[in-house]
């Protein structure tokens, strides 16, 4: 796979969008992210009545000259958020012309690059079979980005992937931010798990299924034998007319469906990607739609 | 059941073949996917198939097999045997110009083309069909055409001529065939009331009334016009006919109608006509019923104005004295000029200037052929004069100088062709020929034994054959007459038939390119090769034109077989000379007249042959649908989807 190229002015674009988070905030401190809980940011939100103990600098003296009863001043609190972003490293996501792969990677280094501008660290994680690897821990910064965000070339694709098996033993946080999974999602390996595991450890989730046009609509026609890319031995033998392309069609509405319902189920987001979409299409028209990105 | 065809099963050899494409076909293309999950998960969303459609694959095979296997035997064609159905047909077609009479839009031949393919469709298959065709010829058009489509189409190419015919003509051919065939079903169709025997009779004649005009003759000049008068006919019922008269300034002018006059005429009898018109001049006259019938073509005659009389300018060179025979024979026949000179006083460079048209030697050898003009050599050959045709050989005298062996007896020649037939017009060869009236027999003293050339005629010669009298063209294409004795060392310028003779000869020197303008179809149309005359083009009513072949030839024959105008063109060197002629229908064919009776000798037989049942064409077209439908199913369901 070639490595990823992302124009620096989109970057700037990007700078200008904005995580829509869902969970209360338990980031740490001096983020750029609106917590539920009261805490030290300029935004006022409330008054409650002073009890003995209280910091009596956040008295509001206005309100006590005018009431005569003492009043502290309640402010948003604002934290620091650490976006997890895990990439299906399985074989399917770089067969062919590894489009979708690179599709996946740039949608991850763009998420990083926003996540970033946010004031929040950014771990990307990579998917091989049952296991979860670290290729980027605790990014934060412009500089830093810059960087770490190349080792995304090195990245290698190969094997099958088990989100749930390998996601499920790891530590993902707890209520600290986005967790972003970027899968073919063609398996029918157990990834509700890996969603529900999230969700239980609050945390927000988007799931995004990246496809390439041969998989949403296929052109092969008659009879064919299928090599699975992922599974030696793996074959599929069918002669492909049309009420053949009819199923296929159906199958992947239902894979979608089947994503979408579980993430809509778990307060998650689902984005389904072409691998063939400009990226300014994907973060500036499909993510802002859908309300991932204001 | 046999085969037309067995070698038509090599067809199947295609079956493996079709295996073998099937197999080939059949190959699966393998292709790595990125993952084969949404293929095998398709599955859960495959309707359930028919079992039928499971076999869609190998019932598309087997339909082309089936394909291949009924073709391969369609070629081999079966044959499916029907005992003692089938029946030999033979049809004896009248299509003489009768049978263009028309009734409600259809002729009497296509009525009988009609019958004849009724019967034809009606007869089971393995009989077989033959036809004789009576027109202007008859010839046998097919014989034992087994597939019907065919003698159908043969039938339906026929058309009748605008001539006269016999169907006894055909009997010749039936009865060869009835005696191979003693069961074949023999049908004559005619409109003429025939008795027939062995035969059946397809009268096609469907009562049409006809009329006609069955005599006239050239229209007379009269103190103040024109007079035409012949006879006309209604064959069926009496009638009052208008008989018109058309004239036109010449051939291809518009004619304008000038005359008529009415005549009752009772059926079946001619009645008599006369037409005057206040016409000075006409190059073209036509006479017409104006009434309405069935056949429109016998009620109009065209007679054109023959020819112009030609000047006829002749040179008479008398070496021997004895010149006066023929002197006063052409006075006689009158309408020439005749000049008579001396031999000695001969000059022909002098006569050239004079443009005679004929220059007679009388026992005077020239010593240059004239050019441009018809020349008689009268004991004039001796072999000096070049290009003259005749090779001088010897003088043959008798041995006695009295006495029945003092002379030699002559005879004319019996006038088989159209050119002898003119030159011995009116002359009485047969009483002469049949030793009848001896004291009038022509003989001569003495005469020249000269070998005639190839493209001379004899008309007159020796008991033993020896060319006396003989026409011909010589060598500078002109007309030439060859009297190989002395006439006056013969009796012939005594006897009647000379003056006659002399008569045709004229005609023959002095040749109009149409001697006669009005015939009917059959006849055949005398064309004159006339100096100087270098193509003759004849182009007939339907506008087909025949250059004939004038090489070396003095006259050529057009046989006449379509009604209507007929156009000679004639190409000179001094320009184009357009004559016409008219072709009108016989006769005998005007109306159904009595045929005869007609029997073939012999008895017939009730057999019948074994016919056969081969039709699988619809057979073929529902197996090619077949095909053609699994065809269109598969590259549908492989390509367009």
């Amino acid at each position: 796979m070639k490595n990823i190229a992302i124009d620096e002015t989109f970057l700037q674009r990007v700078e200008t969008l904005q995580t829509v988070l869902k969970n209360n905030i338990a980031g740490l401190f001096g983020g750029n992210h609106k917590s539920k809980t009261y805490g030290s940011s300029c935004e006022f939100v409330d008054y409650r009545n002073y009890v003995p103990g209280d910091d009596i600098t956040k008295i509001d003296w206005n309100a006590y000259a005018r009431f005569e009863t003492l009043y502290l001043k309640l402010y948003l609190d604002e934290r620091q958020l650490h976006t997890k972003i895990y990439i299906d490293a399985s074989q399917s996501m770089a067969f062919g012309d590894g489009k979708k792969a690179e599709m996946a990677l740039k949608v991850a280094a763009t998420l990083t690059y926003l996540s970033v501008t946010e004031l929040d660290r950014v771990s990307i994680f990579v998917i091989r079979d049952s296991e979860v690897t670290e290729i980027i821990s605790s990014l934060s910064g412009r500089e830093r980005y810059f960087a770490e965000i190349t080792k995304l070339n090195d990245v290698e694709f190969g094997g099958k992937c088990c989100i749930s098996d390998a996601m499920l033993p790891t530590q993902v946080g707890y209520g600290d931010g986005l967790s972003v999974i970027i899968s073919d999602f063609l398996t029918d390996d157990d990834y509700e798990s890996a969603i529900d595991y999230l969700a239980e450890k609050r945390r927000d989730i988007m799931c995004v299924q990246v496809l390439t046009g041969e998989e949403l609509n296929p052109k092969v026609r008659g009879k064919n034998v299928f090599f699975d890319s992922e599974t030696a031995g793996k074959t599929y033998r069918k002669n492909i007319n049309r009420e053949v392309m009819r199923a296929y069609r159906e199958a992947v509405a239902y894979v979608q469906d089947r994503l979408r319902g579980y993430c809509n189920a778990r307060g998650a987001e689902y984005v389904l990607i072409k691998d063939d979409k400009p990226l300014d299409e994907i973060f500036f028209e499909k993510f802002t739609e859908m309300g991932v990105l204001k | 059941m046999s085969l037309y065809y067995p070698f038509g099963l090599l067809g199947l050899i295609g079956i493996p073949v079709l295996i073998v494409i099937y197999i080939i076909k059949s190959k699966y293309t393998e292709q790595t996917v990125s993952s084969t999950y949404l293929w095998e998960l398709s599955e859960r969303f495959l309707k359930k198939r028919k079992r039928v459609s499971k076999l869609t694959g190998i019932i598309s095979l087997i339909l082309q097999i089936l394909v291949v296997a009924a073709a391969s035997l369609l070629i081999a064609h079966p044959v499916f045997t029907i005992p003692n159905a089938a029946d030999d047909y033979y049809f004896i077609l009248d299509g003489s110009a009768s049978m263009n009479m028309t009734d409600g839009g259809e002729t009497r031949f296509e009525r009988a083309q009609r019958e004849i393919t009724s019967i034809i469709d009606s007869s089971y298959n393995g009989s077989t069909y033959s036809l004789v065709f009576v027109g202007e010829n008859t010839d046998v058009m097919f014989e034992g055409v087994i597939k019907k489509e065919q003698a159908e189409k043969n039938v339906n190419a026929l058309s009748a001529s605008w001539c006269e015919a016999d169907c006894a003509s055909a009997l010749e051919f039936a009865q060869e065939y009835f005696n191979s065939n003693p069961s074949a079903k023999i049908y004559i169709l005619s409109d003429k009331e025939i008795s027939t025997e062995n035969m059946q009779l397809i009268d096609v004649s469907a009562g049409e009334n006809n009329f006609a005009i069955c005599e006239y003759s050239k229209p007379e000049e009269v103190s103040g016009g024109l007079r035409a008068t012949g006879k006309v006919v209604s064959y069926r019922t009496d009638e009052t006919l208008t008989v018109e008269m058309w004239v036109a300034q010449s051939a291809v002018s518009e004619l304008k109608k000038v005359g008529e006059t009415s005549v009752t005429v009772t059926a079946g009898e001619a009645a008599e006509f006369v037409v005057e018109a206040a016409v000075e001049s006409y190059g073209c006259v036509q006479l017409k019923i104006a009434e309405i019938d069935g056949m429109a073509e016998d009620n109009a005659v065209t007679l054109y104005d023959a020819a112009l009389a030609q000047s006829r300018k002749v040179l008479l060179v008398d070496g021997a004295g004895d010149g006066s025979y023929i002197q006063r024979a052409i006075n006689q026949v009158g309408n020439a000029t005749l000049e008579y000179v001396q031999a000695d006083f001969y000059d022909y460079s002098t006569a050239q200037a004079e443009g005679y048209g004929l220059y007679i030697f009388n026992g005077y050898v020239p010593e240059t052929l004239p050019v441009n003009a018809a020349v008689w050599l009268v004991d004039a050959i001796d072999g000096t004069l070049s290009g003259a045709g005749p090779t001088f050989r010897q003088y043959e005298e008798p041995r006695d100088l009295t006495g029945p062996n003092s002379y030699y007896k002559t005879k004319y020649s019996e006038g088989t062709s159209a050119q002898e037939r003119l030159l011995l017009q009116n002359i009485p060869v047969s009483v002469i020929k049949d030793g009848k009236g001896e004291e009038n027999r022509t003989v001569v003293r003495q005469y020249a034994q000269y070998t005639v050339p190839r493209n001379f005629t004899t008309i007159l010669s020796t008991a033993d054959g020896d060319s006396l009298i003989s026409v011909g063209v010589n060598g500078n294409g002109d007309r030439e007459v060859v009297f190989s004795f002395r006439l006056g060392k013969s009796n012939f310028a005594g006897m009647a038939e000379f003056v006659l003779l002399v008569n045709n000869l004229m005609n023959y020197s002095f040749p109009e390119i149409l001697e006669e303008t009005s015939y009917v179809c059959g006849d055949s149309m005398v064309v004159n090769v006339v100096p100087g005359c270098q193509s003759i083009v004849v182009t007939n009513p339907l506008g087909k034109s025949t250059t004939l072949d004038t090489a070396g030839k003095d006259m050529c024959e057009v046989k006449l077989n379509v009604t209507g105008m007929y156009l000679v063109t004639v190409n000179k060197a001094g320009g184009t000379d357009e004559l016409y002629a008219f072709a009108g229908v016989p006769a005998s064919e005007s109306g159904s007249e009595a045929g005869g009776s007609l029997a073939l000798t012999g008895e017939s037989s009730d057999g019948h042959k074994d016919g056969f049942y081969d039709d699988l064409l619809a057979l073929f077209i529902l197996i090619s649908v077949f095909l053609l439908v699994d065809w269109g199913l598969y590259c549908y369901e492989q390509h367009q989807l």
